[in-house]
């Protein structure tokens, strides 16, 4: 649950952002197909960040005294 | 309507008209409509204040008597706040101490609307995505003023990963950035999402009870036993929430 969620959020947002661009400078598909692919790395680094326990902090740091706290997969 | 198996064993007949998912029906209960808008009194606001009046009772029961040592009430009172208060230490260390009033009423309301949804026929308030949503962007819209009231415009950092070559940046902002906005959205679902999973799939098992007739002893004690399950997710999820929100304040406060 926990890293599907996060795939999709990041890709909700990716589009959303590039939807409400296209919006704005009248580009339509363009923005819109940028951000579906940054969204979709976006998901990923998310997914990867709380595979490798990172949390969902942003940034490569490795926290030095913990991982991420144990989170509700369920 | 959140049911468990004794609350919907008895009161439904076998392929009656109820939709597993009648629980999360809004009831206006004192109609109200300001300028306009419609801020009706519903069964969800009715649950959210029981959800603060039990936390208020329960913190004043509990620190009535200050006794040396503690009786039942007052055990939980000093279970449940040193349990968020080592929540916040763990994560955020000690400059997280003066968080800590809004991260415990932040888990408190939560687990409380998570607990009183348990309630056969009661209403849960966070298995609607508005309420979730509503505090994600809170504790999002927060952060982010307390990053740049920290940090100022040195805040921006936050969305350079150290240690990529200038040739990577065009491409890294934009990831992160949206990895960053993806954060209420993420946390606002995953709890919505639990609560609503599980309260529709506990509906559904109980309503095979009376459909099998005597063969309906195995989903009851299945639903008996998702019952027990529904409880730890509702622990499970305000816990979650509470440490994913004491993560941001943690990346917030000490910015690489």
């Amino acid at each position: 649950m926990r890293i599907g969620v996060e795939l999709v959020a990041a890709l909700l947002v990716g589009v959303g952002l590039g939807y409400l661009l296209d919006l704005w400078l009248n580009t339509l598909p363009l923005m819109s197909l940028l951000g579906f692919f940054f969204g979709a790395a976006a998901g990923f680094l998310n997914v990867y960040r709380v595979a490798t326990g990172q949390g969902s902090a942003v940034g490569f740091r490795k926290r030095p005294d913990d991982g991420a706290p144990s989170d509700g997969d369920t | 309507m959140a049911t468990t198996a004794g609350g919907n064993h008895g009161g439904e007949q076998s392929g009656g008209g109820h939709s597993p998912l009648e629980q999360f029906e809004i009831k206006e209960l004192i109609p109200i409509n300001i300028g306009g808008y419609d801020l009706s009194f519903t069964n969800s606001a009715l649950t959210m204040v029981v959800a603060v009046v039990l936390v208020i009772l329960l913190m004043m029961v509990g620190t009535r008597k200050r006794a040396l040592v503690p009786g039942r009430w007052q055990s939980l009172a000093e279970m449940s706040y040193e349990f968020c208060a080592n929540l916040l230490r763990d994560t955020v260390g000690n400059e997280g101490r003066k968080y800590f009033p809004f991260i415990f009423a932040l888990f408190m309301f939560i687990l409380f609307g998570n607990m009183l949804g348990m309630v056969p026929y009661s209403f849960t308030f966070t298995s609607h995505i508005i309420v979730t949503f509503v505090m994600a962007i809170v504790v999002f819209v927060g952060v982010t003023i307390l990053g740049f009231v920290k940090h100022g415009v040195h805040f921006f950092s936050f969305f350079v990963p150290p240690g990529v070559s200038l040739v990577m940046w065009p491409l890294m902002i934009p990831i992160e950035i949206i990895s960053y906005l993806s954060r209420p959205i993420s946390l606002a679902v995953r709890l919505f999402a639990n609560m609503t999973a599980g309260h529709t799939m506990l509906k559904v098992f109980a309503s095979f009870v009376p459909a099998l007739g005597v063969a309906g002893i195995a989903p009851l004690a299945f639903a008996t036993a998702l019952t027990g399950l529904e409880v730890l997710i509702a622990f499970l999820q305000a816990y979650v929430f509470t440490v994913l929100t004491c993560l941001y304040i943690s990346d917030a406060v000490h910015l690489h």
